[in-house]
């Protein structure tokens, strides 16, 4: 089952932006990128000021799923759901 | 070059925004090729689109996005016009399966029986081939793909590939990629456009939750989960589908096989049926001089040459055939003793007046028939016919039976975002509550506003309102985006379009109101299909003359009566059709009216434009001979002569063209047209150049060409056209004498005919009252089912009841008939009806005779309900079964108090709208006695100057545009007495607007005005009255 957080990572991208290795910064931990199963884009709760992201479905070379955003406005990137 | 092929406009009705100018301008600039107009089930946006696209060089493709049986979308493109008019079949074969016209479902075997010219796209993910490959069902995908295939062949069936940077989309394209590749059909990219910018993503999606009747915290599957529907630019297009060329290179070349938009017949009216091998313009030509003949009796060489010359007009342009049809119209509705008036430019014509189509002898009063048609325009007429209510439907089957109901049609009409509107529907899917929205909303204007920020500033009944604005703020800013935007299709009320052919080569019908026909376009596009329209409408004020003819009939009330000269001068025209604005009684009390040309003035003087134009008071003091008249050239006497030297209709600025500058009367109406509709400062001085050197070239001087420009020019925008003003004044003249010579009758007809005019029924009682006729109460015993004249008054109908029915009706006059009334007991064991039926005839009066203590009166119909086998507490639309209650009366063992003179008086109002017996200010009479107060009356008698206090029901308060740009506003008064007109100039309106828009009742004090033979009040303090001061 999915677990959600909002955790801010650190992503290594390709120069077209496409996110290659996550880095969790507090846990000196990084998992390298083995497939984009799917990626969209999302909008969010404009009305509340939520920014619009770019989304990652993700499997790592570690056979772990994750759910990552980039926010468009800041470039920053976030874990949402882990996949178990 | 890249095209857009999946497009959506406001059209698509609450699932797209946007404009097509700015549509037009961004594909312009990009580089867009092409667009296609796909909206849901219509192509209503059709002609505003292609006309905005192939101004600025797109080319404009027409389509629709259909939703299949099953729910599934399907894009279709029409490649010319029959792929255009298969189009339309398909559209209207989806939309009639659904009795209540509001469920669309079209057919596979639809799309097989109309598929020619037409390209399919396999559509969003509402699609069946995409909704399939997403559900992983992809044998049926393909299955449904060779359906498609089989239906429009290889080289018109495309799977869509879409790039909204939504989940699976890349999947999802792959599988559609290689099923094409599969069965060699193409692919093509899109992104399914609903907007034209990224920023209107908001805006669209709160109409999503308008549409869906969701919040915007709400889930659901029609909101879009980001903004990528915009328009994007072929280069934002070539890099979402950089992995399928061949997709953006397929929209070019759909776009070079389909046409450059869809070009229409110009006339495509029915040739009309003439008897005696005659041609159309034979036939029309006997009728016309026919009824001339009975017009005019002697038919001397001038009434001659004019009817020849407008015969010879109209079969110039080809409009025999459409004049035979009205003529059979009016024909018809003559033989079938429907009521009807032909208006508008139409009276213009003395054709028309003598084929009795209108009743305006435009010879006699020196009518332009080019203000209607001419050459140089070459426009297609249109002419407008008002019918009594009850006729009209009638008239219409007549049409519908004589020329196919495949080939006549109403023509639609756009509801569109108004600012009230939209504060309710956008703030509810914002979470406003509806009690708020209600408040809030009631506080704008009727008038559309396009920023309602700047309102707040402007209005003070907004500003002052103690309404917390900053709240609204988002809300106000999507109000103002979405203003003038069109939220659904509805009917028009009175256009009809008769063709040649059949409708569905032109438009899509669907059902509209009364499941009638409707087409897709409106009045402001429908022409430019080929159809010509008319107008047959409903007005009800000659289903009022209807009525009062079996006292007195219309057709025989004599012109220039005195007596009703006399009662239009003193401006007590409460009722009087078109003259009864507080605005026209002020001035039928200041004219001296005393003929026929002075109510056709009137009707053309009180309007936006010559009040703004500061006319009416020149055209006044000239009248009565106050103020000199001058020409400024001798040949504009002839033509301003009847109106005193005011240029006041567009006929004059079309005769004054002609005499002055040598322009035809067709080219002096174009020039009309063109200044009406002139948007550049640089457009007109072209005109006035061109005006004032053929002027000069017949030898009037530069000085004089340059200021009789001058006047025309702000003349010309707002001129009434004459020939309509005739037509309406002769109705008003009609309606007035009955007011002077049948009161009784004609307050009567006026009550049964409501809602119309500009009164409410209370002040129409109240003015029936202040001519000395009374108002009779509902009474169980003598009330018919209308409004009726009684020797004692007018006594109330039972229609008029909140909630009771046709049948309940009957049903009482049927009981009644074979022996009145003796008790309410004795109705409810021999009429029919329910419970609340009942309640409310005691509560409205209707047995005050029987049991004069109400309350007592429903004590006992409680009891004996109560007591009985059982009872039909139904709601107040059945009436099915007898009351079923004890077989006597419950006895009254102790008199109750009954309600106080303030609960009857509320109950009444609640029930019929008004009180028959009672006015709201005779509860504060006394108050108002003691504190000296006047009445409506006693303003009448006071001098000007009189400093007065006056209190009354506000009635109809409304700020017109003047010259100044200030703002005045004009209300009514009205207390037990009659009405007195106030007005609150521009100070006075900022700091009492806010009450001036919202009270039921207020007090004001001020200075008395007389102008002419009319009192009114120059208002200096406007207050609320104390609550206290009700006599209950």
């Amino acid at each position: 089952m999915p677990r959600r957080t909002d955790y801010p990572l650190q992503v290594t991208c390709t120069r077209h932006g496409l996110p290659v290795k996550l880095t969790w910064p507090t846990k000196r931990r990084s998992e390298k990128i083995a497939e984009i199963l799917d990626q969209w884009r999302e909008v969010g709760a404009w009305w509340d000021a939520e920014p619009e992201r770019q989304v990652y479905l993700v499997v790592t070379t570690t056979q772990k799923s994750y759910e990552v955003y980039q926010v468009l406005q800041t470039g920053s990137w976030y874990l949402t759901r882990v996949f178990d | 070059m890249f095209a857009h092929l999946h497009f959506h406009s406001p059209f698509s009705f609450l699932d797209g925004t946007g404009d097509f100018a700015e549509t037009a301008r961004i594909a312009a600039e990009s580089g867009i090729g092409a667009i296609a107009l796909t909206d849901h089930n219509t192509v209503s946006g059709a002609l505003r689109f292609q006309r905005e696209l192939k101004q600025v060089g797109v080319k404009p493709i027409i389509g629709a996005e259909v939703t299949l049986e099953g729910g599934y979308h399907l894009v279709l493109l029409a490649k010319d016009q029959i792929g255009y008019a298969n189009l339309c079949r398909l559209l209207t074969e989806g939309w009639l399966r659904s009795t209540n016209g509001r469920e669309f479902a079209l057919s596979i075997e639809s799309l097989r029986t109309f598929n020619r010219n037409l390209i399919a796209l396999s559509g969003c993910r509402k699609g069946k081939i995409p909704a399939l490959i997403l559900q992983n069902k992809f044998r049926a995908a393909r299955q449904a793909a060779e359906e498609y295939l089989a239906i429009f062949g290889r080289d018109n069936l495309f799977l869509e590939l879409q790039g909204n940077l939504l989940p699976h989309e890349a999947r999802l394209n792959k599988y559609l990629a290689d099923l094409a590749a599969l069965l060699k059909i193409g692919v093509v990219g899109t992104c399914n456009v609903h907007y034209p910018h990224k920023a209107d993503f908001p805006l669209h999606d709160l109409l999503t939750c308008v549409r869906t009747l969701t919040t915007l915290p709400d889930l659901h599957p029609e909101r879009r989960l980001n903004a990528e529907n915009h328009l994007k630019t072929p280069e934002e297009m070539s890099r979402l589908f950089r992995e399928y060329p061949r997709a953006l290179a397929n929209t070019a070349l759909i776009a070079e096989a389909c046409s450059n938009g869809i070009e229409f017949p110009r006339n495509i009216f029915p040739a009309f049926d003439t008897p005696q091998a005659e041609t159309a313009q034979e036939f029309l030509r006997r009728l016309t001089f026919t009824g001339a003949k009975e017009r005019y009796g002697q038919l001397t060489p001038e009434i001659t040459a004019r009817l020849d010359k407008e015969l010879s007009i109209i079969n110039q342009l080809g409009f025999a055939d459409y004049f035979l049809a009205v003529w059979d119209v009016a024909r018809f509705a003559r033989a079938e003793k429907i009521r009807y008036a032909g208006r508008g430019s139409a009276a213009d014509s003395a054709v028309a007046y003598c084929l009795y189509i209108t009743n305006v002898d435009a010879i006699a009063r020196g009518l332009l028939f080019e203000r209607f048609l001419s050459l140089e325009r070459g426009e297609k007429p249109d002419i407008d016919i008002d019918f009594e209510a009850e006729g009209r439907e009638k008239v219409i089957e007549y049409i519908y039976r004589k020329y196919g109901r495949d080939r006549v049609a109403t023509v639609c009409t756009f509801n569109t975002f108004g600012t009230r509107s939209a504060i309710r529907d956008l703030g509810k899917a914002m979470g406003f509550s509806l009690a708020e929205l209600d408040r809030l909303a009631k506080r704008f204007p009727w008038f559309k506003i396009n920023d309602p920020v700047e309102a707040i500033q402007q209005y003070p009944e907004l500003r002052n309102s103690g309404l917390p604005f900053h709240r609204y703020e988002q809300l106000f800013k999507f109000v103002a985006q979405v203003s003038g935007q069109p939220r659904f299709i509805g009917t028009h009320l009175g256009g009809v379009v008769i063709s040649s052919l059949p409708l569905t080569d032109l438009t899509p019908l669907q059902y509209g109101h009364q499941s009638r026909l409707i087409t897709q376009f409106d009045k402001n596009d429908i022409e430019d299909l080929g159809l010509i329209k008319f107008d047959l409408l409903s007005l009800k004020t000659l289903s009022v003359l209807r009525d009062v003819a079996q006292t007195r009939s219309p057709e025989t009330i004599p012109q220039a009566d005195r007596a009703t000269y006399e009662m239009l001068n003193s401006g007590e025209t409460v009722g009087v059709f078109q003259l009864e604005s507080p605005a026209q009684r002020s001035l039928q009390s200041r004219l001296g009216a005393e003929r026929m040309e002075d109510l056709v003035a009137s009707v053309a003087l009180i309007r936006p434009g010559p009040i703004e134009g500061n006319m009416v008071e020149p055209y006044i003091a000239r009248r009565q001979g106050r103020e000199a008249i001058s020409y400024l050239h001798p040949d504009l006497e002839r033509i301003l002569k009847k109106t005193y030297g005011v240029v006041l209709f567009q006929e004059q600025v079309i005769e004054i063209a002609t005499v002055i500058a040598g322009f035809t009367p067709g080219e002096a109406d174009q020039l009309r047209r063109v200044m009406t509709h002139a948007r550049s400062r640089a457009e007109m001085q072209n005109l006035g150049a061109l005006f004032c050197q053929k002027a000069q070239a017949r030898g009037v001087s530069p000085e004089v060409s340059e200021t009789i420009f001058s006047y025309i020019m702000g003349y010309a925008g707002y001129g009434f056209c004459e020939a309509h003003a005739a037509a309406f004044a002769d109705t008003a003249y009609k309606t007035a004498y009955l007011i002077r010579h049948h009161p009784a009758e004609y307050f009567c007809a006026l009550l049964n005919n409501q809602p119309m005019g500009f009164y409410s029924p209370e002040t129409l009682c109240v003015e029936a009252r202040r001519r000395g006729i009374s108002i009779l109460p509902l009474e169980i015993n003598e009330s018919q089912r209308d409004f009726t004249v009684t020797p004692a008054g007018i006594r109330v109908g039972l229609k008029q009841l909140k909630g009771i029915t046709d049948q309940t009706i009957q049903a009482i006059l049927t009981t009644r008939a074979n022996a009145p009334f003796t008790s309410l007991f004795d109705f409810a064991l021999r009429v029919p009806t329910n419970r609340a039926i009942t309640e409310n005839l005691v509560l409205a009066g209707a047995f005050d005779r029987l049991h004069p203590n109400r309350k007592q009166a429903l004590w006992v119909l409680n009891q004996a309900l109560k007591s009985g086998k059982a009872t039909t507490l139904a709601t107040s639309t059945t009436a099915a079964l007898p009351l079923v209650i004890q077989s006597t009366a419950p006895q009254v063992t102790s008199e109750m108090t009954d309600f106080t003179r303030w609960e009857k008086f509320n109950q009444e109002r609640g029930i019929l709208g008004f009180s028959a017996s009672r006015h709201l200010l005779e509860f504060y009479r006394e108050y108002l006695r003691i504190n000296a107060y006047a009445t409506s009356q006693d303003i009448k008698e006071l001098p000007a100057d009189t400093r007065v206090r006056i209190a009354g029901k506000v009635v109809r308060p409304h700020r017109p545009p003047t010259k100044s740009g200030r703002t005045v506003v004009f209300l009514t008064l009205e207390d037990e007495f009659g009405l007195i007109d106030a007005t609150v100039f521009e100070k006075k309106y900022q700091t009492y607007g806010h009450l001036i828009f919202t009270r039921e009742l207020l007090g004001l004090s001020g200075r008395v005005q007389k102008r002419g033979n009319a009192s009114s009040i120059m208002v200096d303090e406007v207050h609320d009255l104390p609550k206290i001061a009700l006599a209950k």
